[in-house]
């Protein structure tokens, strides 16, 4: 009886690992991946363009077509005008490029200074690690690291010194230095989140930004070795949910509310300007934020959609628009999949891993289910396997529930006698 | 007797043993000389570590990973491999005392053995990461061991699971599985939601013998 039981535990965890791989191993297989189409704000036409790959007839290949929103399609050469800063080196090369782009002159270097590659924001907890606290007011353009690192315990802020990376102890007159300035100006601890850059390659430093016990919202730098800590005035009825920090001469960074709406918060007051963007909610956690000379570009990142948000410099909404990718799950191949595996399981991949199963519909699996049941049954009956025995009749329910899997999992961990 | 059976199984896998220690001491001392390493001739000085760290870089102990399958594998193949090839097995079980009793005694000593060294490996990696780093460090390296040492054990179970089945066919479709199962120790990242799981996994693992033994002891083939 135990053994019998063991192995049914056994048939078990082989499912599991079967639930994990087969649709791994079947996506692999019989995935038919197409070029993803694009979606690019033209700086010309003042609109979106799709950009996908066609099979041209003449020049037997792929190639790059562009189509905008009044349905007007443009080939290669085409394109490159609507985009000269996309093609600038190109265009300049064919000796087309424009002096003027958008009524303002424009020259090569102009485009590459401004050009920034996309920075990965998004709302979320900060980390709470160790952290350096650098010095605010410095003329170096490079940060200097500190010799002491810091931690945020449940009572105040504490910096270890450190030498050749061994811990020293901690720095108790600092710690308290720091720590008193952070009372005085109202921090209830334990701060319950930190946003900051705690990073070397940044040419200047603005400290860090802290929600305390209390939900309120506070800034706290070093400055000529001394701490400066403000209290940031909120909208009201606005709670910080996360913090993306800048270097920049305007903004702090991107700030998010409890609503998951975008603010930039201004070095100058400390005042908050809402981004045109109030559908974050409805996306995943990610957003990527790209630059050029004209325009601040903002995507989010749906399961099957990305949408994207133009504005230009002052922040104007110029223009959004949706892109739906076809997802693998609404393919032909991965919709079979759906008749071959009742469910299949994975590890989430983002913050903590989680085992997730995803059942498909039942309808679809039950018929192959009902059929390996009835193989498995008819496989007992001829090497005579009793009927009487409670586990012959597990195995069946085994396979009727996992189908594919239970079948080969039984097989795999026989049941005889 | 149970002291007899200890003994005879230390007879067996000394040698192994002393291997397992040498090389998770090797390993340990590894990791902090090239730490001590980088430290030194790091241009970042005093706190290149720390920046190696908290900038998601690859810690020192990372090198550990493996360190408690193979030992897992050491001990349990010398243990187990002699007794199954050469069917001395059959001997052990026709000794005065109840199979399963006699048969979770082996696995006790090759439990307690990977016990002891990993309890040796830890205290030795702790005591000289404890000059280097504050608590925080040890968390994260707490928290990276974890699964290696519960998966070392897990392996351990399966393979005295696997080589009391007494068919090379189903030897190596257990084998298989047990592979693929034994990814989600080595998934990395934050798995403190995965621990219930992988328990789950370690315990089903180290009944697993059970069933085999039946087996091997009904003479099915």
């Amino acid at each position: 009886m135990i053994p019998k039981m063991i192995r049914l535990a056994l048939v078990l965890l082989a499912v599991l690992v079967m639930a994990l791989e087969f649709p791994k191993i079947y996506k692999k297989t019989f995935e038919q991946r197409e070029r993803r189409t694009q979606l690019v704000f033209s700086e010309m036409l003042n609109d979106f363009v799709t950009l996908k790959y066609e099979y041209d007839t003449v020049q037997l290949r792929e190639i790059q077509v562009g189509r905008d929103r009044a349905g007007n399609t443009y080939d290669t050469k085409a394109l490159m005008d609507i985009f000269p800063m996309r093609n600038c080196r190109q265009l300049m090369y064919e000796n087309r490029f424009p002096d003027t782009i958008r009524g303002q002159h424009v020259t090569l270097q102009m485009i590459q200074d401004a050009a920034r590659f996309p920075l990965f924001l998004g709302a979320g907890p900060g980390r709470k690690s160790l952290l350096w606290m650098f010095e605010s007011h410095t003329d170096q353009i490079k940060m200097e690291l500190p010799e002491d690192m810091f931690r945020l315990t449940d009572e105040g802020i504490e910096f270890i010194e450190t030498d050749i990376n061994r811990v020293k102890g901690v720095n108790k007159e600092k710690s308290e230095r720091f720590t008193q300035a952070m009372k005085n100006e109202g921090i209830q601890f334990p701060i319950k989140n930190i946003y900051g850059l705690p990073s070397t390659s940044k040419s200047k430093d603005d400290g860090y930004f802290m929600v305390d016990n209390k939900d309120d919202f506070f800034h706290l730098k070093m400055y000529d070795g001394e701490p400066q800590c403000h209290k940031i005035p909120l909208p009201v009825g606005m709670q910080v949910n996360g913090m993306n920090c800048l270097v920049d001469d305007v903004n702090y960074g991107y700030v998010y509310d409890q609503n998951y709406n975008i603010y930039l918060m201004r070095i100058k007051d400390y005042s908050f300007f809402q981004l045109p963007i109030y559908d974050y909610k409805d996306y995943g956690s990610l957003i990527t934020m790209s630059e050029d000379l004209f325009f601040y570009t903002y995507q989010l990142y749906g399961l099957d959609r990305v949408k994207i948000y133009v504005v230009d410099k002052e922040h104007n909404l110029l223009a959004s628009e949706t892109l739906v990718y076809p997802l693998y799950e609404n393919s032909k191949v991965g919709q079979r999949e759906n008749y071959v595996f009742p469910f299949k399981a994975r590890f989430t991949r983002d913050g903590a891993k989680k085992l997730k199963v995803e059942a498909y519909d039942m309808q679809r699996f039950i018929y192959l289910n009902i059929a390996l049941t009835l193989l498995l049954l008819c496989i007992k009956l001829y090497h005579r396997r009793s009927m009487r025995n409670l586990f012959n009749y597990l195995d069946l329910v085994v396979t009727l529930a996992c189908g594919i899997y239970g079948f080969i999992a039984v097989l795999i961990f026989p049941n005889r006698k | 007797m149970a002291l007899h059976l200890f003994y005879k199984e230390w007879l067996k896998t000394k040698w192994f043993v002393l291997a397992s220690l040498v090389l998770g001491v090797g390993t340990i001392l590894y990791a902090f000389i090239g730490l001590n390493s980088n430290i030194i001739n790091a241009d970042g000085g005093s706190n290149y570590v720390f920046e190696w760290f908290t900038q998601a870089g690859r810690p020192h102990y990372g090198i550990f990973k493996n360190i408690p399958f193979i030992i897992a594998l050491l001990i349990g193949g010398s243990q187990y491999l002699p007794e199954v090839l050469q069917k001395k097995i059959k001997l052990t079980l026709h000794l005065p005392l109840n199979e399963i009793v006699m048969l979770y005694t082996m696995v006790l000593y090759g439990f307690l053995m990977i016990l002891s060294l990993m309890v040796i490996f830890m205290i030795l990696f702790f005591t000289i990461d404890l000059y280097f780093f504050p608590v925080e460090m040890h968390i994260m390296a707490i928290n990276a061991f974890l699964p290696w040492i519960l998966g070392g054990f897990t392996t351990y179970f399966f393979v005295a699971m696997i080589a009391m089945e007494p068919s090379w066919k189903f030897r190596c479709l257990y084998a298989i599985v047990v592979y693929e199962l034994l990814d989600i120790y080595l998934l990395g990242g934050n798995v403190s939601n995965l621990y219930v799981l992988m328990i789950i996994v370690l315990v089903i693992a180290s009944l697993g013998m059970i069933y085999t033994a039946n087996r091997f002891k009904i003479g099915e083939k």
